[in-house]
């Protein structure tokens, strides 16, 4: 049996740890090392070239060379690194000595396996001969995007930053906005190999207790090797894992995250990915649009219900086509099956194959232009949808009615706002033609009544699917299909149960009414 | 033992669900293996049988008017088969044997009678039409003078298949009555009332061979047909509907006080012809009815069967008397007058209808809806309703608009007026 070994002693002799840290991690070209002698003593910096800032790298190297006749002094190396914990010079000990920046955070490391993750965390950690330990100072500049216009869910009006890949940016875009002491980021690290942060995003007395411990339950059980982006942590711990509809929202834009938080919802963000995940959502949520709240509040409606049904049309166009032309004719007008008809004529495939290889065709132009450099791809897909669907219905390979089906199908998904939906339709389109080629509108009705129940049978953290429609919740429709206007929507939305119900409660005495309300 | 079970059943499952997928494969059909009927036309042969005309839409043609600069717009845009058989669904069976793809019944659009197969055999048709299920119950019923064959194949445009022509004529006829829209599911109900009788619209075709709607065809279970003319068709669709946008010309009321000679409140009706027996427009109103309904109601005793029947009928002024300024008073002699119009139009239709014993009206439908058991008892006298007395209540509204009073001579008539103020003083 293997006998599990301790942590290693930083060595006394600096040299002799750097080469140790060396060794741990080579090959290792971008590990740089700078050698100091500090009152008499010598001194070897460790750090990973691009990890680090370079100006704050340098004040600390400042920091040592004048220690001067202070660092030769018993008890300056310990008192250097403190000894213990995360805490800046200033906030410990008062004004640094030999000119160190007050603002360098510093810490005692005293085995080598520590060093080694300060190391990789941009850290640079300097070993002193004949001291036990080492000292870590965070010079971290992680190689990363500025913030950027929101690409993935676009609008016309309202804030347009996003999320960049790095945690600590993305929280001060929510602190931005959100300045109070109850919004809480609580750390966590996922990863046996990536070590990960992520940070769990709440609102302290307004977000159900029971809900936050059922996420942290189910973080819990994230046991992976590495977490490169936030699906992997998505996956863990969504509900219905064998549903192809999404149980968790994500979005890369903060005030979205904002507005959810508000709501009594959690978040979770993840170093490294652009977008934040938040859960419970239902699906009305999934199918309202950042938009809606950044417009006046009547539009909202008339665009909420084309939504809803374009959801509905992209699951569904092409398998009630499918039916229509094989099993049920007589439910057409006589003037369109005369016309279907006429166009179907001479076409060499059956409906389902031509409605099959339409939308394969367009799913691998949909791929095509996702995949390839934009302005390529934006090329692909004018010229797939043009050009090949022209030339394919003047080789009386597929008939026009098909084109404009299915083309009209992949419009309707384009509607989505949530990507995680236009995926379910672009699967279950597929399954629909088939039950459609094989029952025609009975097999559709069939297929579309299982998934309702599928629908209204599955939850998202402890929330039903499909609330506040089934089960109906009142009080929440003001924020479901229509857009009541803000001033009237004074409760926060009762399904995920906030511990706090009222968005604002106004001054001491004072009774909440409209300014006309005289 | 238990994980070959398990997997036998998971086949089985496999199996079951892929046999209960399949099954309705059977049913599957390309919609350009089917030729759509739009039409059909029944007469009667030399021999007795029936003799058939189906209307098929003729893809080819359709196909070539969606292909620009193919040239194939010669081709016509239906198919028009006869066959003769004993029976419809024999007959097309007969055409289906003939053609290369599976004749499709379920958007049939129009059933053209010819006037022999209602006098001959029409009970067992409409037996056959109700029970083919392939067939709708909203298509249209249409009876003809003519031979339901000429109707059918009456070449009007290039781009539309009679039949559908033929359905185009009906839908813009029933804009006046709902009962002109002859639909099966209609024509049967009413023919299976205690009445017996249906109403069907009628349509011949003209000069120029197009079809064109002549009026009303009603027709009893017993094959006793009434065919009443457009011209004459109000009084008709007064008692049988409701009806909208019918016009109606009603003779100038005379001021008070003036005395009508020779026939009054008759001739005040019919009053638009002149001593020299030419119509004189300028003596007549042009009403729109803009709507009209009409309830009947029973008002009798299995011994003193009796009839109560309510006319309301809302229309404005589509052309007054040159003469006539319309105040108030004109509006309601006019009103009284087109009342009285309209009165002797229903009481000259239903003495038509007794005549040829044919209920149309629905007399005995009143009866047995309000009183059964009176129903039952009179139905030894099966002739009873073709003696009870009706009682008209009538009443009709013009609408006094301000195109109606502000007319052209509206302007004229204050020119007079003023004219008439200035010499004579205001007279009232």
């Amino acid at each position: 049996m293997r006998r599990r070994q301790g942590p290693t002693p930083v060595p006394q002799q600096a040299e002799r740890a750097a080469a140790e840290l060396e060794r741990r991690l080579m090959p290792c070209p971008d590990l740089r090392q700078q050698s100091l002698v500090v009152a008499g003593r010598t001194a070897v910096i460790v750090w990973l070239e691009g990890l680090v800032d370079e100006q704050r790298l340098q004040i600390g190297l400042g920091a040592f060379a004048a220690g001067g006749r202070e660092a030769a002094q018993p008890g300056w190396w310990e008192r250097l690194g403190l000894g213990q914990g995360r805490a800046t010079a200033e906030s410990r000990r008062g004004p640094a000595p030999g000119g160190r920046s007050p603002l360098l955070p510093m810490r005692s490391v005293r085995h080598m396996e520590a060093a080694v993750e300060a190391v990789l965390a941009g850290n640079a950690v300097a070993f002193l001969d004949g001291e036990p330990f080492a000292t870590a100072w965070d010079v971290e500049k992680s190689p990363g995007r500025t913030i950027e216009r929101a690409e993935n869910e676009p609008t016309l009006q309202g804030p347009q930053e996003a999320f960049t890949e790095n945690l600590g940016g993305n929280l001060a875009l929510l602190r931005k906005r959100l300045k109070t002491p109850g919004f809480k980021a609580e750390p966590w690290e996922f990863g046996e190999r990536s070590r990960t942060q992520a940070a769990l995003l709440y609102i302290e007395g307004m977000t159900k207790p029971e809900l936050l411990d059922t996420v942290r339950r189910r973080l819990e059980y994230v046991h992976v090797d590495a977490v490169v982006d936030l699906n992997v942590v998505r996956e863990y711990i969504n509900d219905a894992p064998f549903s192809p509809f999404p149980t968790t929202e994500e979005t890369e834009r903060p005030e979205r995250v904002v507005s959810s938080l508000l709501q009594g919802r959690v978040g979770l963000l993840i170093d490294g990915s652009p977008n934040c995940v938040m859960v419970p959502v239902t699906l009305p949520m999934l199918l309202n649009s950042p938009e809606d709240y950044y417009m006046r509040f009547a539009l909202a409606l008339p665009l909420r219900l084309m939504r809803h049904l374009m959801f509905w049309s992209a699951m569904l166009l092409p398998s009630l086509y499918v039916a229509l032309l094989t099993y049920n004719q007589d439910l057409m007008p006589t003037p369109l099956l005369v016309s279907v008809a006429a166009q179907h004529t001479g076409i060499p495939f059956p409906t389902v194959i031509e409605a099959l290889a339409m939308m394969v065709a367009f799913e691998t132009l949909r791929e095509a232009g996702t995949r390839l450099p934009r302005a390529v791809g934006q090329s692909v897909s004018i010229v797939g949808t043009l050009i090949i669907g022209d030339a394919a219905v003047r080789a009386g390979l597929v008939s026009p009615g098909m084109v404009i089906v299915v083309a009209a199908t992949g419009v309707a998904s384009f509607t989505l706002p949530a990507l995680g939906l236009v995926q379910v339709t672009r699967l279950l389109q597929f399954l629909f033609v088939g039950v459609a080629a094989l029952m025609g509108l009975y097999g559709v009705m069939l297929l579309a009544v299982a998934t309702v129940g599928h629908l209204v049978s599955i939850r998202s953290f402890g929330i039903p699917y499909m609330s506040p429609l089934a089960p109906t919740v009142w009080s929440d429709m003001k924020d479901t299909v229509v857009r009541a206007p803000w001033w009237a929507m004074r409760q926060r939305p009762r399904q995920f149960e906030p511990l706090d119900s009222r968005r604002a409660k106004g001054r001491p005495g004072q009774r909440q009414k409209r300014w006309w309300a005289r | 033992m238990t994980r070959a079970w398990a997997w036998c059943r998971a086949w089985l499952s496999s199996l079951l669900l892929t046999v209960s997928l399949a099954a309705g494969c059977a049913d599957y059909t390309e919609v350009d293996d089917l030729y759509v009927m739009t039409g059909l036309g029944v007469d009667v042969a030399d021999d007795g049988r029936l003799r058939v005309t189906a209307d098929i839409i003729n893809p080819d043609a359709s196909q070539s008017q969606q292909t620009v600069g193919t040239g194939g717009g010669s081709q016509t845009p239906d198919l028009v088969v006869q066959t003769e058989a004993d029976s419809l669904e024999m007959a097309i069976d007969d055409v289906q044997r003939r053609l290369p793809h599976r004749v499709y019944l379920s958007h049939n659009a129009v059933v053209v009678l010819g006037e022999g197969i209602v006098q001959r055999q029409l009970q067992s048709l409409m037996d056959e039409l109700e029970r083919n299920r392939s067939i709708r119950r909203s298509e249209l019923l249409i009876m003809t003078k003519d031979r339901a064959a000429d109707v059918l194949s009456a070449r009007v445009a290039a781009s539309v298949s009679s039949a559908l022509r033929l359905q185009d004529v009906v839908e813009q006829a029933a804009d006046w009555s709902p009962v002109l829209r002859s639909d099966q599911l209609h024509v049967m109900r009413r023919w299976l009332s205690p009445s017996g009788t249906s109403a069907m619209i009628w349509i011949d075709r003209n000069g120029q061979g197009e079809p064109i709607v002549r009026g009303l065809a009603l027709v009893t279970r017993e094959g006793r047909t009434l065919w009443v003319d457009a011209k004459e068709w109000r009084g008709m669709l007064w008692w049988l509907s409701s009806t909208r946008g019918l016009l109606d010309s009603v003779a100038c009321p005379k001021p008070h006080g003036t005395r009508i000679f020779g026939g009054g409140r008759a001739r005040e009706a019919a009053g638009h012809q002149g001593e020299d027996g030419l119509t004189r427009l300028d003596e007549t109103v042009l009403v729109h009815w803009l709507s009209t309904r009409t309830r009947v109601r029973w008002a009798g005793t299995a011994q003193r069967p009796r009839f109560w029947v309510e006319w309301r009928g809302e229309g404005e002024v589509e052309r007054g008397c040159a003469s006539m300024r319309l105040d108030t008073d004109a509006y309601s002699r006019l009103e009284a007058a087109a009342a009285s119009l309209v009165r002797t139009e229903m009481q000259a239709a239903l003495q038509r209808a007794r005549r040829a014993g044919v209920d149309a009206m629905g007399l005995q439908n009143a009866l047995y809806q309000a009183d059964a058991k009176a129903y039952q008892a009179l139905a030894a006298h099966p002739d009873w309703w073709q003696t009870a007395p009706v009682h008209y209540d009538i009443r009709a509204r013009l609408v006094r608009s301000y195109m109606v009073t502000h007319s052209p001579f509206g302007e004229y008539a204050r020119e007079s007026q003023k004219k008439s103020l200035g010499t004579g003083g205001l007279s009232r």
